[in-house]
């Protein structure tokens, strides 16, 4: 890593996750002489999570298109890039929070611990999509995945809280590890850390070999297990079941995305050669058809709604690396061949779908959860698909938010889920790699189909009788028209979003930093 | 030099061989403790003292009593169970034998063929980069000084995932009140 080294200005980039640390360490305090634990720094929390959301849109607004500053040598930017991650982050922690607040009071498990340990996760993923070095990508990685072990095993009277947790901290760990050993293999053939000099190493011919392929191979899956792509998505199912439903809302959609954003900055900053390329593209093609494939087939089993929206988050990834081929695959054969002569274009369109679809997902995912825990009873844990029978007469408002949340999922026009997937497609489509196209579009189907069951029971199936209703908290009827009302905004507007997706996906290589 | 250098080997082999021959796994940890701090010493000797001081803390430290937790967890105290079958026994003896052919042939390979003593100051610096302190400072000082230079951003950050990691032990640990 070049260059010397700290000045005080360098704070200031780092403003948005040095606010979120600072920020959880003070929600840590109010809960000692608080009477009811919690009631303080839970609001508190989502204060601080509003207030970052603020600076973070006040950063892009004066951030100046063509340049963004940097810090600690270059190893952290504060770019568009980052910045539209960063804002997604944000919201899945704010409509996680909302999800929290309405639940763990049932639990009578509310305590500030838990809103700082989603500050702290948020500002991890921060630090990911920030990093210009493979070590603060991987230092954020761990603040992210730790605070998230504990997350899911929150709920320590639960069984499964507690399982969730013990699997997710084994897999965890484990593919850290293997990451890990492929960031130093790839430290060990470049004789870098920091990614541009990774990659000056590569286009000088002076890294490669077989050392430097099996890095990157376990690279990919290291974070192949991180997004829970198939192969690696074994433990996905369980922990998203047994986690409490606003974590699962949360690492499903921001965890995922910070993974994504990391993945994007490795692979187009550091390890962009034809060479490298070679390596990654047909490994990341193979993990998303078979996400996508699997995912989706596996879903139509489950009758658990969590663990179908784990099956399907599953294939949703997927479509996401699919963005990632078309990406990389201007590199290798067939889109360097469609990419002749119109320079960055390709580059530019993949980068901004999956932009899109990272903020589509987060709100459609988190929605989507969000019912789930309004349904919860003392007597029912509100999970299953029947437990959905009759909602559309119960409280019809509330089934129909699931409606656009599940069509939103399926891809359905008018919602954002189909404008996320049109860019997805149209991405490989542009690479010349239609037929994964194909598959997408037939697991999209393949998809709606499980979607749709749950509407079936919505709205066509009478409601048991006698069924306890469980009263919903304002707080929990903000965070679903939150996201419902997102989802029909972008669905029918897209274009602003649109907009700041390209000047995101402009920034991710920026030539005032990679020289 | 040579001599404190033969005295060290000698505590790093002896208790090495206690470790694996004590049938309480209490005092087999206790002599790999020693082991550990004999071969920190020999890192000393060769000049690398971060290498010795990690060893002490690391392994002399946490790994340590990583072990003896996961001993008196699973009550390992005298392990009863345990058959010293010649089979066993063999196994582990060719094993031990192909370890040191390989370390052997590696040293070969290298062309180290005989202990000597360093010049004086440690290494020659050839580690070091153009315009970065010099490894014959002492590569405490080196590692420290890229650590709070370069690598502070890093550094940092390390303090907050151990703080999260000191809240989410409190937190899955703690008793209900």
């Amino acid at each position: 890593m070049p260059g010397p080294v700290f000045q005080p200005a360098d704070l200031l980039t780092l403003g948005p996750g040095l606010a979120l640390i600072i920020g959880a360490i003070l929600v840590l305090i109010p809960d000692l002489w608080a009477r009811r634990r919690g009631a303080v720094s839970a609001p508190l929390a989502l204060l601080f999570a509003v207030a970052t959301l603020a600076l973070v849109v006040g950063i892009w607004v004066r951030s100046d298109p063509g340049a963004a500053p940097t810090a600690f040598g270059g190893s952290f930017v504060l770019d568009r890039f980052a910045l539209f991650f960063d804002v997604v982050f944000l919201i899945s922690a704010i409509l996680a929070m909302g999800i929290s607040l309405h639940l763990l009071p049932q639990d009578d498990a509310q305590t500030g611990e838990y809103y700082a340990l989603i500050l702290f996760a948020t500002a991890g993923m921060m630090f990911m999509t920030s990093g210009l070095d493979l070590l603060v990508i991987w230092l954020g990685l761990e603040l992210m995945t730790l605070s998230s072990y504990v997350l899911c095993g929150y709920l320590r009277t639960s069984r499964r809280s507690s399982e969730a947790a013990l699997k997710y901290f084994l897999l965890g760990a484990f593919s850290t590890g293997i990451l890990l050993y492929g960031m130093s293999l790839i430290y060990g053939a470049t004789g870098s850390t920091y990614l541009p000099a990774i990659r000056g190493a590569l286009d000088a011919g002076t890294a490669g070999g077989g050392l430097f392929s099996l890095g990157v191979v376990l690279l990919i899956a290291g974070f192949g297990f991180k997004v829970a792509a198939v192969p690696f998505h074994q433990w996905a199912p369980d922990v998203y079941e047994g986690a409490p439903t606003g974590i699962t809302a949360f690492i499903s959609t921001a965890g995922k995305a910070a993974a994504l954003a990391a993945m994007l900055r490795i692979f187009a900053v550091g390890l962009w050669g034809s060479q490298v390329a070679a390596v990654w593209v047909p490994l990341v093609v193979v993990l998303a058809a078979a996400s996508m494939i699997l995912g989706n087939v596996t879903a139509l089993l489950q009758t658990n709604v969590k663990r179908m929206l784990a099956y399907s988050s599953i294939g949703h990834v997927g479509y996401i690396l699919m963005g990632l081929v078309a990406v990389g695959s201007q590199l290798t054969g067939s889109g360097a061949r469609a990419m002749a002569g119109r320079g960055d274009d390709l580059f530019r369109f993949g980068v901004a779908s999956i932009l899109i679809y990272a903020l589509v997902y987060t709100f459609t995912n988190v929605g989507a959860f969000a019912v789930v825990a309004a349904l919860r009873g003392r007597a029912l844990a509100g999970e299953n698909v029947e437990d959905f029978a009759g909602l559309a007469h119960r409280r019809p408002l509330l089934a129909l938010a699931m409606l656009v949340f599940l069509l939103s999922l399926a891809g359905i026009p008018a919602t954002a889920g189909f404008i996320g997937k049109w860019y997805l497609f149209g991405a490989v489509i542009r690479a010349d790699m239609a037929w994964l196209a194909v598959i997408g579009v037939v697991m999209s189907v393949v998809s709606a189909y499980y979607y749709l069951r749950v509407v079936v029971a919505m709205y066509m199936r009478p409601a048991p009788e006698g069924e306890e209703q469980a009263p919903v908290s304002s707080v929990l009827t903000a965070t679903v028209a939150m996201a419902m009302g997102f989802i029909l905004l972008i669905g029918v507007f897209p274009q602003p979003f649109l907009d700041l997706a390209s000047q995101g996906a402009a920034h991710l290589r920026l030539p005032s930093w990679l020289g | 030099m040579p001599l404190i250098f033969y005295m060290l080997a000698l505590v790093a082999v002896v208790s090495a061989l206690m470790v694996v021959t004590r049938p309480n796994a209490v005092h087999s940890a206790m002599w790999l403790v020693l082991t550990f701090f004999a071969v920190a010493g020999l890192y000393i000797l060769q000049g690398a003292e971060y290498i010795a001081a990690v060893q002490v803390l690391v392994y002399a430290g946490g790994i340590m009593v990583l072990f003896l937790f996961v001993i008196m967890l699973v009550n390992l105290e005298q392990v009863d169970g345990f058959v010293r079958s010649r089979m066993r026994l063999s196994g582990a003896v060719v094993l031990a034998g192909l370890m040191l052919v390989s370390v052997g042939a590696a040293f070969r390979l290298a062309g180290v063929t005989q202990v000597v003593p360093l010049p004086d100051g440690g290494l020659p610096g050839s580690l070091a980069g153009p315009g970065e302190p010099s490894l014959a400072a002492g590569n405490l000082e080196v590692v420290g000084t890229i650590l709070l230079t370069s690598y502070l951003l890093p550094f940092e950050l390390v303090s907050v995932v151990l703080l999260v990691a000191v809240v989410g032990a409190i937190v899955l640990a703690r008793r209900e009140a």
